[in-house]
């Protein structure tokens, strides 16, 4: 599953991906160019990541409709808030990001019966859909990173992060989903996390 | 309570707790730079979770958003750096009249499990936020019986728009439930936060309190708390205008 030529250092690190560091360098740049009223910048802060806005936001909401009227309120959120965002704490797609779970989460809280979900955590597809399958060999790659990092999780630590995550429940109905108590749930999301952070070489 | 609320950090990064908790553990977000340092690790990771699976938006889209974006006054970035609470310094004032809630809400238990030093050194704590309400020319005090065992006493200056909370004799809830407190007014109940039978004791629990409310109620729920109260309440407080 993972290289043992890469094991040793204490902490499992793929290769750092230099194009998503120079696009979010950029990113930063933009964003605070957008907080200071700069429309164009802000433009172009949505062209560098929209498509993973509403890849992220069609994933956890399903509907395209909705999807599409989440992304829109995620972008007018950013645009208002973005004198929050603050360059020495994170980057500016993660804190994009960040606020797009948050929306979509909501959307799909507000709309969809606990019991709606529930079935559809029961189909467990951790799996894209089709139509979201990267087409890109860069996407493809990343992609692929993720899945393995994913991959090195026990089997409770993956459920917990991914049914959250990826379908939007709760850590209460991820431990009804699971038969598992609360508190475990609690703790396989952090370690799970944990775990992940180190596998895909993040630094905060 | 602070390991307990530590190891919320992998949740909240998940956007998985309820709105109730998630509000909780904001609120030790503020204090606690270890938990912020674990947070900014954790969402750089689930960025990397929510950027892998990438769908390119209608086009249309586009056009929409920067239509709505000129439209859209930006939020002054002074707004959020007011979040400061007010510090109070005067702890006589308020020893006193913690004192007297307490006589009132220990009721005729009369005597106070706590030694004395004990209960300064709880005091303490939480006592610039309690003191800083109990403090406030307009609080005012109202008391009743729980339903099922114990009672609550509630402090509330409107000029503030707080309260604390205090409770005493609380039974644990049963397992897989919870306390949590309402306020009550014109528009519906809002809840005030989940509630275990230890917090609200001599230090008081620190609530938002919104001018319309005029009453204090205090149900149980699932564990998770809920966005509504689902159950009859097991106090219920009128609170003065």
């Amino acid at each position: 599953m993972v290289d043992p030529s890469q094991r040793g250092t204490g902490r499992l690190t793929l290769v750092p991906d230099a194009s998503i560091d120079a696009a979010s360098a950029s990113a930063d740049d933009l964003l605070s160019r957008a907080a200071r009223g700069d429309e164009a910048a802000f433009g172009s802060l949505y062209d560098l990541t929209s498509s993973k806005v509403f890849g992220l936001v069609r994933r956890v909401v399903r509907d395209p409709a909705h999807a599409e009227e989440v992304t829109q309120e995620v972008y007018l959120q950013v645009w208002r808030q973005a004198g929050r965002f603050d360059r020495a704490k994170g980057s500016a797609v993660s804190w994009v990001l960040t606020v797009a779970h948050r929306r979509a989460v909501d959307r799909v809280r507000s709309t969809q019966a606990a019991a709606d979900r529930d079935v559809r955590a029961a189909e467990r597809d951790v799996v894209p859909p089709h139509d979201q399958v990267a087409e890109t060999v860069e996407l493809r790659l990343e992609a692929e990173r993720v899945r393995r990092c994913l991959d090195g999780l026990t089997e409770i630590q993956r459920e917990s992060v991914t049914l959250a995550y990826y379908q939007g429940l709760t850590y209460v109905e991820v431990g009804s989903v699971l038969s598992i108590p609360l508190g475990t749930v609690k703790t396989r999301m952090r370690d799970g996390l944990i775990r992940l952070r180190d596998c895909m070489g993040v630094s905060a | 309570m602070n390991a307990d609320l530590h190891s919320l950090t992998g949740a909240y990064a998940l956007d998985a707790l309820t709105s109730v908790e998630c509000e909780a553990f904001e609120r030790h977000l503020a204090t606690c730079s270890g938990c912020r340092d674990e947070l900014e690790g954790f969402q750089l990771t689930t960025a990397r979770l929510g950027g892998a699976a990438q769908l390119r938006p209608p086009t249309h889209l586009r056009s929409r958003l920067m239509a709505d974006v000129a439209q859209s006054p930006q939020e002054r970035p002074s707004a959020i750096t007011q979040l400061r609470r007010p510090r109070f310094t005067s702890k006589t004032r308020w020893l006193s009249i913690a004192a007297a809630v307490l006589v009132v809400t220990s009721g005729s238990l009369g005597v106070n499990a706590y030694s004395n030093a004990q209960r300064a050194n709880d005091l303490s704590v939480t006592a610039s936020a309690t003191a800083a309400v109990l403090n406030s020319a307009d609080a005012e005090l109202v008391r009743g019986e729980v339903t099922g065992g114990g009672s609550g006493s509630l402090v509330v200056s409107r000029d503030r728009e707080e309260a604390v909370v205090f409770t005493t004799g609380l039974d644990q809830p049963a397992a897989g439930t919870t306390y949590q407190i309402w306020a009550i007014g014109e528009q519906g109940a809002q809840s005030r936060g989940l509630l275990s039978p230890g917090d609200g004791g001599d230090a008081g629990k620190v609530v938002s309190w919104p001018t319309e409310a005029t009453t204090f109620g205090m149900t149980i729920e699932p564990a998770g708390g809920s966005d509504q109260p689902t159950t009859d309440p097991v106090l219920l407080l009128d609170v003065p205008a």
